[in-house]
C-alpha cells in the first residue's frame, strides 16, 4: 500500500441509522442506557429525540480501517463524541494520513454530518504490510 | 462525583464473545454479517455493567447528567470466537473542569481484556464518562 502524508484513506457516507438501528445496536452492545431508546428519557437529557450510541461511530471507523488495513494490523483507535448524532441523520467519515513512521501509519479521523456538524473526531494507527 | 473512586479497581469478569449478539451488532451497522472474526470493537466497555461495573451508581452519576465523551481502543493480540476473555475495569481518573455551563466531571475507566488461555493482554478499552452539572 502506497501512502503518503495527506492522502485520503476513505471518505465514506454511513446512512442514518433508523430507530430500530439504534435499538438493535444498544442489543448488540449489551447497553441498558435507555436514552437510545425511550424518547421521553432522552428528552429528561435535554435532547429532543434518542441519540445513536457514539460507540456505533468508533465501530463504522473501525470497520473501515479493518477493511483498508487488515484487523490484525490495527494498532490502536481513539474517537472523541463531539456532538450527537440523531436517528436518521447521515454521516461522513473520513480518515487522512497525518504521518507514517516506522511502518506505522497515523491517521486523522472526522466524522461530520449535515451542515459539516462534526459529530466525532480521532486518530488511529496500523501497521503497514512489511512491518513487524 | 464520587472522586475518591479514582484508581478504584473492580472485581473481574469473564466474557465470551457471542456470535448471535456480533451477528446483531453488524446488522444493526446496515453492514453484512462477515462472522470470519470478531469485530474490532464488538469487546465494549457497556457489557461491564451486567456483571457488576455499575459506573452511573458507583460514580454518582445520574444516567440524565451523562454523556459520552470518547473511547480508545488499543489492540495486542487477537480475539476469536471461543475465547475466554477476563475483563478488569479500573476507574483511571477523574477530572473536575470548569465551564461557562457549570462544572463538569470527566472520568477515564480503563478495560483489559486478558485471554484467560494464555494470561496475555489482547485488548485494552479507555471509555470517557462525562458527568454535567
Amino acid at each position: 500500500m502506497d501512502l503518503n502524508i495527506g492522502d485520503s484513506v476513505f471518505v465514506t457516507e454511513v446512512p442514518g441509522s433508523s430507530l430500530e438501528a439504534i435499538a438493535l445496536f444498544s442489543i448488540a452492545t449489551e447497553d441498558p442506557n435507555p436514552i437510545h431508546t425511550d424518547p421521553g428519557f432522552a428528552r429528561e437529557c435535554g435532547f429532543d429525540q434518542v441519540i445513536q450510541q457514539g460507540p456505533m461511530t468508533t465501530a463504522y471507523f473501525a470497520q473501515l480501517l479493518a477493511k483498508k488495513f487488515g484487523a490484525d494490523r490495527l494498532v490502536s483507535l481513539d474517537i472523541a463524541f463531539t456532538a450527537p448524532v440523531f436517528p436518521q441523520e447521515p454521516m461522513t467519515l473520513s480518515s487522512k494520513v497525518a504521518s507514517i513512521e516506522g511502518g506505522i501509519v497515523q491517521l486523522d479521523l472526522l466524522a461530520v454530518k449535515a451542515g459539516g456538524v462534526q459529530t466525532a473526531k480521532g486518530v488511529a494507527l496500523a501497521r503497514l504490510e512489511g512491518a513487524a | 462525583m464520587r472522586m475518591e473512586k479514582e484508581g478504584y479497581v473492580y472485581p473481574t469478569y469473564r466474557l465470551k464473545p457471542s456470535q448471535e449478539l456480533a451477528k446483531k451488532f453488524l446488522e444493526s451497522m446496515g453492514l453484512e454479517a462477515d462472522m470470519s472474526a470478531v469485530p474490532p470493537t464488538y469487546m465494549i466497555f457497556l457489557r461491564g455493567e451486567a456483571h457488576g461495573v455499575d459506573l452511573f451508581k458507583d460514580l454518582d452519576i445520574p444516567r440524565n447528567k451523562a454523556l459520552h465523551g470518547g473511547q480508545k481502543y488499543e489492540w495486542f493480540a487477537p480475539i476469536a470466537w471461543g475465547d475466554t476473555l477476563e475483563v478488569t475495569a479500573t476507574v483511571a481518573k477523574i477530572v473536575e473542569k470548569s465551564t461557562k455551563g457549570g462544572p463538569l466531571w470527566i472520568a477515564d475507566i480503563v478495560y483489559d481484556y486478558v485471554d484467560a488461555a494464555s494470561g496475555r493482554l489482547a485488548l485494552r478499552e479507555l471509555s470517557r464518562i462525562i458527568k454535567r452539572s
